[in-house]
């Protein structure tokens, strides 16, 4: 049994005033098995942000359904945890506490480990030293990583990324491949993340999936590269080539 | 230091205009009594121990019913979220309640309570909790779904949301809320103050309206002073220092 499948999933939404309603996801089929790095790559406005919202829970979708562990996805839940496009930081928290956050709503943890849980994360995405700043007083760049370590920290069986790196520079973006790689493997947990970015899909995915608007899949590879990957990697580098191409060519805009 | 000059200059001025207006004769004292005679009522009463006396009973009657108007208008401002009845019920009644200046409701209160400090606290609540429950529903209701969002999928249900999501992220407008509903407060406590009179306790409202009895209008004018001065000191003391810290910890 898959960790997550989606089985024919519709989803549309109300169109502008007068318009006809717009169709975010059509008949989409996807699973995952426990383990997988899943790479969701796809033009902007073809349902990649939708998909994650119904995986999470958050939204409904109008027919399908959507299993991890055999069981239905109801509603939001712990152990999918899905890290917004937008960081979503809370605004009357500082730092430590908007990383703690997630980590207080997990059992079996003193406070003491969950402080020292969060501290090791802040400290992974580079932001130890800025643990008492409020989220105002953080460049969208530290916002992204706060967020990413926010949504590492309690360790989800099932982690949802809506583009955690969109709006980092090249040298954090590279340093947190490689951590974001090093905790993947050592935890097995099963990723699902969207990006841009084709050689950041390829550098981390262990599969690279392609949605073509309205909301299907057109490809689905498996990137059998080992890790850990390098961003500058001859051969990863051809990969991406080839599915830029097909991008480009398949994928009509 | 330059902006508190000039504003002292035009208050000077203002002040020497108005003295010069009743002190030439321009003006006949009882209509319009000069700051220097206002002044040394102020000074005379304060060294009776008037103010302090008034203040205190005024004071309390107001932090009482104020207090429960916000009590009230919380409790009534999250039924109103939460319910669609109610929305469509008390919502309605509160929006045009709200319009209703203070003072409407003294007959009746005089009528249920007789002059007593119920009849006070009654037009103090009724002017105030109806503009306190609408602030607390749309505060809430205007917190990003995406603060909802983020906390339920990090596991927060119920109670918990409640505390750490809404209520925190709904704080600021609140607090624009409750300091309008003050403002209410405090001017249905004056209406009701002039209409009823309990003649052991004696607040500021009946020192007003005995001035225009007696046509003290040095008496009335000391009064308006000392109302001002009090809603001044309350935003400087209370809403001011609140508004300060919330901006500086979230930078709005
Ligand atoms: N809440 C909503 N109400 C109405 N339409 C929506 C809503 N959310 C998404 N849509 C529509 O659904 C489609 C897919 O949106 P979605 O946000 O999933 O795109 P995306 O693939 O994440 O795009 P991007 O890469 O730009 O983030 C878009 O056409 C959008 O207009
Ligand atoms: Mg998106």
């Amino acid at each position: 049994m898959s960790f997550l499948t989606l089985e024919a999933i519709d989803k549309t939404f109300p169109g502008p005033r007068g318009g006809a309603p717009v169709c975010a996801l059509n008949q989409l089929s996807l699973t995952v098995e426990e383990g997988e790095y899943v790479s969701l790559l796809g033009r902007s406005g073809c349902g990649k942000s939708t998909l994650l919202a119904i995986v999470a829970g958050l939204e409904k979708p109008d027919r399908g359904q959507i299993r991890c562990r055999g069981q239905v996805v109801a509603g939001p839940e712990r152990h999918r945890l899905l890290m917004f496009q937008d960081a979503a930081l809370f605004p009357w928290l500082d730092v430590l506490a908007n990383v703690l956050y997630g980590l207080n709503l997990v059992e079996n943890l003193t406070n003491a480990e969950r402080l020292s849980r969060a501290e090791k994360f802040l400290e992974m995405v580079g932001l130890a030293d800025c643990r008492r700043f409020r989220v105002h007083q953080l460049s969208g760049g530290m916002r992204q990583r706060v967020a990413l370590a926010r949504a590492l920290a309690p360790d989800p069986d099932l982690l949802l990324m809506d583009e955690p790196f969109s709006a980092l520079d090249a040298l954090t973006r590279e340093q947190l491949y490689a951590d974001l790689q090093r905790i993947w493997t050592e935890t097995k947990k099963t990723i699902l993340m969207v990006t841009h970015n084709v050689r950041e899909a390829v550098c981390l995915g262990s599969r690279v999936v392609i949605l073509a608007s309205p909301g299907q899949v057109v490809a689905d590879e498996r990137v059998t590269l080992p890790y850990p990957r390098t961003l500058n990697d001859l051969k990863l580098t051809a990969v991406a080539a080839h599915i830029s191409c097909f991008l480009q060519t398949e994928v009509e805009p | 230091m330059k902006d508190r000059l000039a504003a002292a200059g035009v208050l000077t001025a203002f002040l020497g205009l108005w003295q010069m207006v009743t002190g030439w004769g321009w003006v006949s004292p009882i209509l319009l009594p000069s700051p220097l005679a206002t002044g040394a009522y102020l000074v005379k009463a304060g060294q009776e121990g008037l103010w302090l006396s008034c203040l205190s009973v005024t004071l309390g009657r107001l932090l009482t019913g104020y207090g429960l108007g916000l009590a009230g208008g919380l409790f009534l401002g999250f039924l109103l979220y939460t319910s669609r009845l109610a929305r469509n019920t008390i919502g309605l009644a509160a929006l045009g309640l709200q319009t209703l200046p203070s003072v409407c409701w003294a007959p009746l209160a005089i009528l249920w309570f007789g002059q007593t400090e119920g009849a006070m606290y009654f037009v103090v609540v009724m002017g105030s909790l109806w503009s306190l429950a609408l602030s607390v529903e749309t505060s809430i209701r205007s917190v990003p779904s995406l603060y909802l969002k983020a906390a339920r999928v990090m596991g927060s249900r119920g109670w918990h949301t409640w505390a750490t999501v809404m209520l925190p992220a709904a704080l600021p407008q609140m607090l624009a809320g409750a300091k309008q509903g003050w403002a209410f407060a405090w001017r249905s406590l004056m209406a009701a103050e002039i209409y009823v009179t309990i003649i052991k306790r004696f607040g500021l409202g009946q020192l007003l309206h005995f001035g225009r009895e007696l046509n003290a209008m040095d008496q009335v004018m000391a009064v308006m002073v000392v109302i001002i001065a009090v809603g001044l000191l309350t935003d400087r003391i209370i809403f001011r220092p609140l508004e300060t810290y919330l901006r500086r910890t979230r930078g709005v």
